[in-house]
């Protein structure tokens, strides 16, 4: 057998107090596309920027056809070949379609760009996966699913050997979605090697050739598609863990703390919710389904056209996450870096921000207080610092997530809504924030917890609610929620039922 | 090496960097001294100390003023041109002495009062209108400099009380040739009652969250809006006052006073180690900042370089100053994380009693 | 993802034009109908004519700013590279001799930005207005504080071609009657003219719109961002270069302070035609249309007999307005190409 495309030989990657990777080998085939399934923080990422270039590995060497790639850099790694699609998009919306797509490899025609020759053959490659976009379009005025596209064929533009999809679904809708897999399957045809990274494991059948599961900086198993299942790709990703991480305590159940009544705005639409006191209520659905934004627009971050945020029975003032977070409403962001903490401020600083009044009414801060409030979190938390005036900048996520939550508690909320808890944080500290949110629950807290893990979700949830195309599909009790009934609600149509419409399609 | 001697060291070198502005101002020191030993002069003598620290005041004040605004992440440019407009605008009340005059308190409050009206603009095209800070006080700078030629053309308002200024001008206390002057003893108030805002108040430590971070900031239920309207009223009052101490040293107000005091002031901050992101830096460093610079004016002065020569000197001095700066605060906070971590574990538990 | 999903160029329409061009439209409206003699072929000559010099150093500024950057330090490379290039001219040099120099040490000293910016990491605004500082104090040094005057000779001949008027139309016999197209006005047209279609017709458009919008993006699509950064600068210090020719040939000698605050008012030019700070943002052609709307407001002043400094309260006004419309206007944009 001739040597496969691409090969990651016993590579290990650390970051500090992380062991990204840990001996993993994999390889990729040309005219295959090869899944690559983990929970966050498994390692997938890594492995893929590893091929890009943006890392370098410890251990371990990547041979390309073969022979062994010395050196890597992003530069190196897209003259061989290689390409990438992340999540996010790396197109300039002020410039034309053309354009974005010969970004850096210009068509010249002595000094002047040939703009016609870029015109022709980026339609030629529009036309070859069938997309129906000017090439004089200005990016701006195209669509999410659209630029998306654009990626891809800039991808293509480059005659990429392997392409590396991060993702690429969690925006886009199941028409647009059906679109990518059959550009997809052309470029199987044409002999492009794929990775493919996905939470969305259906689409692995639609879609893979083999599926590679990752587990904690390690490679699990290659499989071919047709050798296994659903159940046991879950099983693989999940580990036999499923026991022992989730902590769940039966505790009391009190009075509503927090609801939503009849909330839209935006992508959702008619989201009525309730949590009470001594309740994990688990909010589930598939990325774009407006989950995030329904908790943003009720934490006052985002507006809202109609409805209203009960807070104990009361509306809460919209519009302003001032006023939710003095009602006792706690929001814990996906992106603690960016939206949760102040990075060149101390531990101290960000445990207390949100508590200043209560902890000083006179607008004078108490030294004493503050660092004793503070000192009892980090013990209670177990915050791993040697210090409470540790810069949060140079703490782990795991860590990172902990002090948002210690701010949250030292201002005595009651409703914590947590948008992904648990996104890139390693195992070790996953395990101890379940059981902190058991704790809160116990203590009479109520916790909305939005998540993409599915074992989180049903591991942690007294109540599940699942959204699709920005509506609540369905509620699940924790007797009746399972891997199928979540997906199955995932999958509907609530909107179709809703108007009896079509689905629109942005 | 033992990690003994490389925590001492790491130690050594934080204080280094974290006494960098000092440090700096000694090294200034000693060139000026030793250059002008060449002429065979001395320079370091306790009356031109005296001089350089009086001249520093009006610079302090303007510096606090931007430093505030900086470390929102911000950025006033309308500092010089409110100084001139406020006190144009009011400052006949100021002139004379007659006995039926009203305290020249009164037009003081007037003119603070002013400017902090003019922030209260600025704060509002910034939160509400989502303007560049830049763009914001750019434009208001441009109309309060042209509201003050309108006021006064080309004349110039002068012959002012004289207890008025004697908060430029007066002497407290003559310690042998150092003279402790009125506005020593403002600057040193204003920076013991702003450097007791930003760490000891709850309005302070909202000012450093949001300058580090304005989405977490908003995220954690900080009215950030509202902090950045105070902080630009506070500093555009000040900078009224500013102007008010530079009219009362001069004995006149003018329309084109003090162009150059947002660059001046941002020189100043910078200095004294504000980050320019926002979020980082201690107050205390804009007066070592303000001593620098007006040790640099005053030397090249006493070395008779000439005045164009000079705005080439500050000119470099700022960039280097700041990308040095930049350095240094990275350097400061990684040595700060190492010197943490190998501290010995939760050495600040709190007493039984305590918690 | 069908072909319905795919919105289609919309042409060679208005919305080709810059937003700023509404803002132009307007006050020049405002000064035809009010202001008498505004509207006179001679007054239109003479408003063209004082608008070159900013919209030159505007389409330099232009192109720092859509690359995220700034550059105060315009004002300052004016006087000093005006200053080098009249005491050329006094020593006796060639004209275009001069002309050379003046650009060589703009471009130099744009060289000198790009290289505070990209190697020593200082943020744009701080950098090039500490440059600003050296430019203007090499300006004093030189010149002394002094105006240069050069004696006129075979040398300077030309100045007094570049100097005139390529068409003349008399349509009465006054001086406001007579419509005159000053060789200098036709020189920015050409120089404009070059630049936007550099801008259009190579890299250089989109490598800048790249930058501005993310310079690690950039990086990655394997632009070499350090060397274009650096090329913008230094192009922004020979737009001031020139600009300062401008100058020095209206007024046949130079001043150390003919730059001062020009930068400024490039900035409400570029910033006005659209340019936001942030960079990734804007267009050449709406800096033009930003300088020009400065310049109607500054002369229908005057001719008004409005002293200067309302024109500085004036120029606060516009800026704070021009930004509101531009805003407004992007918002109807964006909430008719979410309609469609």
């Amino acid at each position: 057998m001739t040597a496969p495309l691409l090969e990651f030989r016993h590579i290990s990657k650390s970051f500090p107090g992380v062991k990204a990777l840990e001996d993993v080998s994999v390889d990729l085939r040309a005219g295959e596309v090869h899944v690559i399934v983990g929970e966050n923080g498994a390692g997938k990422s890594t492995l893929m920027k590893l091929l890009s270039g943006a890392y370098a590995a410890d251990e371990g060497e990547l041979l390309l056809e073969g022979t062994p790639l010395r050196k890597n850099s992003p530069k190196i790694s897209e003259q061989i070949g290689i390409a990438m699609i992340y999540q996010e998009l790396t197109l300039v919306p002020e410039l034309s379609v053309a354009d974005n797509i010969f970004l850096g490899h210009e068509i010249h025609k002595g000094p002047l760009l040939n703009r016609r020759e870029m015109e022709r053959r980026t339609e030629a490659l529009l036309a070859s996966i069938g997309i129906a976009v000017s090439p004089r379009t200005l990016l701006r005025n195209l669509s999410i699913a659209n630029q998306q596209m654009i990626e891809i064929t800039k991808a293509l533009s480059k005659n990429a050997k392997i392409i590396v999809f991060d993702e690429p679904t969690s925006s886009l809708t199941s028409a647009e979605i059906a679109e990518l897999f059959r550009i997809i399957a052309a470029l199987r045809e044409k002999g492009v090697g794929m990775f493919y990274i996905s939470h969305r494991l259906e689409e692995i059948f639609e879609i893979g050739d083999r599926v590679t599961i990752m587990r904690d900086g390690k490679r699990i198993s290659t499989t071919a598609i047709a050798q296994t299942s659903m159940d046991r790709i879950v099983e693989g990703i999940a580990g036999r863990r499923i026991e022992n991480v989730y902590t769940r305590t039966p505790s009391e159940r009190g009075e509503t703390l927090f609801a939503l009544r009849n909330l839209s705005g935006g992508v959702f639409k008619n989201v009525s919710l309730q949590v009470r006191s001594g309740e994990i209520v688990g909010v589930a659905g598939l990325v774009g389904s407006g989950r995030s934004e329904v908790a943003r627009a009720a934490f006052g971050i985002d507006a809202y056209k109609s409805g209203d945020v009960l807070v104990r029975g009361k509306p809460l003032p919209r519009g302003n996450p001032q006023t939710a977070s003095r009602a006792g409403i706690a929001f814990l962001p996906e992106d603690r870096k960016r939206e949760g903490l102040a990075l060149s401020l101390p531990i101290r600083e960000n445990t207390v921000i949100s508590a200043l009044s209560r902890l000083n009414p006179r607008g004078i801060i108490r030294r004493r207080k503050e660092r004793a409030a503070v000192q009892k979190y980090v013990d209670d938390l177990e915050i791993s610092t040697p210090t409470v005036e540790k810069l949060t900048n140079f703490l782990s996520g795991g860590t990172q997530q902990k002090v948002v939550l210690a701010k949250w508690l030292l201002s005595q909320a009651h409703t914590f809504i947590f948008d992904e808890p648990t996104r890139g944080i390693d195992i070790g500290s996953k395990s101890n924030i379940y059981s902190l949110m058991d704790e809160l629950v116990r203590q009479g807290a109520g916790i909305l917890m939005i998540s993409s893990e599915l074992p989180e979700v049903l591991g942690m949830s007294d109540r599940i609610y699942v959204m699709a195309q920005g509506r609540i599909a369905g509620e699940l009790s924790r007797e009746e929620a399972n891997h199928y009934a979540v997906i199955q609600l995932a999958f509907s149509r609530p909107e179709a039922a809703a108007e009896g419409g079509t689905p629109d399609e942005r | 090496m033992s990690g003994k001697t490389s925590v001492f060291s790491k130690r050594l070198l934080k204080i280094v960097t974290d006494f960098s502005s000092l440090l700096i101002l000694a090294a200034v020191f000693l060139f000026f001294e030793a250059a002008n030993a060449l002429n065979g002069d001395h320079y370091l003598t306790l009356s031109n100390i005296s001089v350089i620290l009086n001249q520093s005041c009006f610079l302090t004040i303007i510096g606090v003023a931007q430093a505030l605004v900086i470390l929102t992440g911000g950025l006033n440019l309308s500092i010089g041109s409110v100084m001139a407009f406020t006190t144009v605008m009011w400052g006949r009340m100021l002139v004379g002495n007659s006995p039926d005059s009203v305290h020249y308190l009164v037009p003081m409050a007037i003119i603070v009062g002013a400017g902090m009206a003019i922030g209260l603009v600025n704060g509002l095209l910034i939160t509400k209108l989502k303007m560049p800070p830049f763009i914001a006080t750019f434009a208001t700078m441009f109309a309060c400099r042209g509201m003050a030629w309108l006021a006064l053309g080309k004349k110039v308002i002068y012959n002012l009380n004289s207890d008025f200024r004697y908060l430029g001008t007066g002497v407290v206390e003559r310690l042998g040739a150092f003279s402790i002057t009125v506005p020593m003893i403002i600057v040193f108030l204003l920076l013991l009652g702003t450097s007791f805002l930003l760490t000891r108040t709850n309005f302070g430590r909202r000012i450093y969250f949001t300058g580090s971070n304005p989405v977490a900031a908003r995220f954690s239920g900080i009215p950030t809006d509202r902090v950045i309207i105070w902080v630009y009223v506070l500093s555009t009052g000040l900078a009224a006052f500013a102007g008010l101490l530079y009219g009362a040293r001069l004995n006149s107000f003018e329309p084109g006073m003090a162009t150059q005091a947002p660059f001046e002031a941002i020189t100043v901050a910078l200095i004294g180690g504000i980050a320019i992101t926002g979020g980082f830096g201690n107050i205390w460093g804009v007066l070592c900042g303000s001593v620098i610079v007006s040790t640099i004016y005053n030397g090249m002065n006493s070395l008779s370089v000439a005045s164009e020569l000079q705005t080439l000197v500050m000119g470099g001095l700022i960039i280097f100053a700041v990308a040095f700066n930049q350095f240094l605060i990275k350097q400061n906070m990684e040595l700060r994380n190492e010197l943490d971590d190998s501290a010995p574990d939760r050495t600040r538990r709190p007493a039984p009693g305590e918690a | 993802m069908s072909a319905s999903a795919g919105r289609k160029n919309r042409g060679f329409g208005l919305s080709l034009l810059p937003n700023s061009i509404f803002a132009f439209l307007l006050v020049f409206l405002l000064a035809s109908l009010w202001v008498p003699r505004f509207f006179s072929p001679g007054n239109l000559s003479t408003l063209l004519l004082q608008a070159s010099i900013l919209i030159i150093l505007s389409i330099g500024m232009s192109l720092v700013i859509i690359a995220g950057g700034i550059d105060l330090s315009m004002g300052g490379v004016l006087s000093m590279c005006g200053v080098i290039m009249a005491l050329c001219l006094s020593q006796g040099m060639h004209v275009l001799a001069a002309i050379l120099v003046g650009l060589a040490c703009g471009g130099l000293f744009g060289l000198l930005n790009g290289f505070f910016v990209t190697r020593m990491k200082v943020p744009a605004f701080i950098a090039t207005f500490g440059s600003m500082g050296i430019a203007q104090s090499i300006a004093n040094t030189l010149s002394n504080k002094r105006t240069i005057y050069w004696e006129e000779g075979s040398h300077s001949s030309i100045l007094d071609f570049l100097g005139g008027n390529i068409i003349r139309i008399e349509f009465g016999p006054e001086a406001s009657m007579i419509f005159y197209v000053p060789f200098l006005v036709v020189l920015t047209v050409i120089v404009v003219g070059c630049i936007i279609f550099l801008f259009k017709r190579t890299v250089l458009g989109s490598y800048t719109f790249a930058i501005g919008e993310n310079e690690e993006t950039a990086r990655l699509c394997g632009i070499a961002t350090q060397k274009w950064t650096l090329l913008l600068y230094m192009i922004s210090g020979m737009m001031a270069s020139l600009a300062a020719l401008l100058v020095l040939i209206r007024t046949n000698s130079m001043q150390p302070t003919s730059g001062d605050g020009l930068e400024f008012q490039a900035v409400v030019a570029a910033v006005l035609g659209g340019n936001a700070l942030e960079g990734g943002k804007g267009s050449l052609y709406g800096a033009v249309f930003g300088a020009l709307t400065l310049y109607v407001v500054r002369n229908s002043l005057t001719l008004k007999g409005i002293d200067t400094s309302t024109t500085m309260i004036v120029i606060g006004a516009v800026l704070v307005g021009g930004m509101i419309l531009n805003e407004l206007a992007a918002r109807h944009e964006r909430a008719r190409s979410r309609k469609s």
